[in-house]
């Protein structure tokens, strides 16, 4: 049994749900609804592109095009990772793609060549939705801990600059910023954790359950992607701290302001 | 024989909108107390951060030890130095781990961390009993200058920048500094202050005028000192 195919009518009725949210946002004087309204369409646009081009990507099933297809999914988070986090692309595009793949492509090989125990690894039909998976959640955590950390230094200078003359290194003084913006980055993960099944369905697991996966076997998927993110979580946000540190003090160990874009 | 522990040479230093320094210069010798004086944004601050290596002068230089100091030299020369900015900062757990903390960093690893002689320093700057067990949080501000300046002579730093050292201290406590200073003969002291206990620490007085009022005459070196 598959989930119900949903026809172009009822595609249609769904947008209906927009109604409610824009007239409150009217009603409210709540500026969303231009935001709301680009923001429906750019989703739109988005998956329709990108269940076009999976329909085919999946029959095609080709490792190189897989591969290729994961490596722009990597590059987009590393763009709004930088972006969002108002740091410049220029210097932290190259360590920031270094921590996305390492972080990435970790989980990815455990859940697929030793969990799943698939013999290949560029299977779009796993790899593609599962990277996905793990890359929006790494998205998230790193724009919170890779902003936030060089946002509090920046912030805090005073204690930067004490932390340097009291004798440490960069990697001494950014110690308690890393950890305060890893708890940060890490945080809602954890918490998403802790309350998974009480409260909120996963996605995932609601679409293994509506795929025609008994429940119980859904569950195996979520405990196992929910590792995954939290792996590729941690190691991304954690490693594009540490790879960007080199790039972003001079070398008297004080904070480049050139690195911030300004708004 | 006296060693020269910290020579500016021609610091020149300019704002967006002003010059705050054109060539200073100043020798302070080992062991030698100054106070800096002047009206409030006249670079006095300025000299003090660029002695720490945490601002780069636009012109001219600054030697530390009699060595000139670089971006190659700044970590090793900042660990002969400590600077007590206006309003330190202390954190961690507590301010015993605030003091501890700078001993598990690799530049000082020859140290070590005295527990007792931590406690003789805020006992000699009349902190009270606990202080190594309060949050930083909970500081005062004159609580926070002195446990800045604990830290630092715990490392055994040589020559003290100190920025307003006795602001938010009581006339009790801001004299304490001073006699204590004042017998430490070892140490070089170039402090900023503009309260007149910290200024009796030292017969030696430079004072710095605003450039913008004072034209071209900007820094006279009143008094003495010299050997």
């Amino acid at each position: 049994m598959g989930a119900p195919d949903i026809s172009l009518s009822g595609m249609l009725l769904a947008y209906l749900l927009l109604l409610p949210p824009l007239g409150i946002g009217l009603w409210l004087g709540v500026g969303i609804v231009n935001n709301a309204l680009y923001s429906v369409l750019r989703m739109t646009v988005q998956l329709l592109f990108v269940g076009l081009y999976l329909q085919y990507v999946f029959v095609i099933n080709n490792p190189w095009l897989t591969a290729g297809w994961l490596l722009c999914m990597i590059i987009v988070a590393d763009f709004s990772i930088v972006r969002s986090s108002s740091l410049r692309l220029r210097k932290f595009f190259v360590p920031v793609l270094v921590a996305v793949v390492t972080g990435t492509a970790l989980p990815l090989l455990v859940f697929i060549l030793l969990v799943l125990g698939r013999p290949m690894f560029f299977d779009a039909p796993l790899l593609i939705p599962l990277g996905g998976m793990v890359l929006g959640n790494c998205l998230r955590a790193n724009i919170i801990g890779l902003g936030g950390f060089y946002e509090s230094i920046r912030s805090e200078r005073k204690k930067w600059q004490q932390a340097l003359l009291n004798g440490a290194s960069r990697y001494e003084a950014a110690r308690p910023f890393l950890q305060e913006a890893l708890n940060k980055a890490l945080s809602p993960t954890l918490a998403n954790m802790a309350t998974i099944g009480l409260v909120s369905l996963p996605g995932m697991m609601t679409g293994v359950i509506l795929g025609g996966t008994d429940p119980a076997g859904a569950v195996k998927y979520q405990i196992a992607i929910m590792l995954a993110i939290l792996c590729g979580t941690t190691i991304t946000a954690a490693g594009a701290i540490i790879f960007t540190i080199p790039k972003a003090f001079d070398k008297y160990g004080l904070l480049e302001d050139t690195i911030f874009r300004e708004k | 024989m006296s060693l020269t522990a910290i020579e500016f040479r021609q610091i020149s230093y300019s704002l967006p909108q002003r010059e705050l320094l054109a060539g200073f210069c100043s020798i302070i010798k080992s062991g030698e107390k100054v106070v800096l004086r002047g009206p409030s944004g006249c670079g006095k601050s300025t000299l003090l951060k660029i002695a720490a290596g945490l601002l780069l002068p636009a012109a001219g230089l600054v030697c530390i030890n009699e060595k000139i100091l670089t971006g190659k030299n700044v970590w090793k020369l900042r660990c002969e130095l400590a600077y007590m900015q206006q309003e330190s900062p202390v954190w961690g757990t507590s301010v015993r781990d605030y003091l501890q903390r700078p001993f598990s960093y690799h530049a000082n690893k020859e140290l070590k961390y005295d527990e007792s002689r931590a406690r003789e320093l805020s006992d000699e700057l009349l902190l009270k009993d606990d202080i190594l067990e309060a949050l930083p949080e909970d500081l005062s501000g004159g609580e926070r200058q002195r446990v800045a300046l604990i830290a630092a002579l715990l490392l055994g730093r040589k020559i003290l920048l100190l920025d307003e050292p006795c602001a938010g201290l009581d006339p009790d406590s801001a004299r304490r500094v001073v006699s204590y200073l004042q017998s430490r003969p070892e140490l070089a002291v170039l402090v900023v202050a503009h309260d007149s206990i910290m200024q009796s620490l030292s017969e030696r007085v430079i004072e710095i005028k605003n450039l913008q009022s004072a034209g071209v005459e900007s820094m006279a070196e009143l008094s003495g000192g010299q050997e």
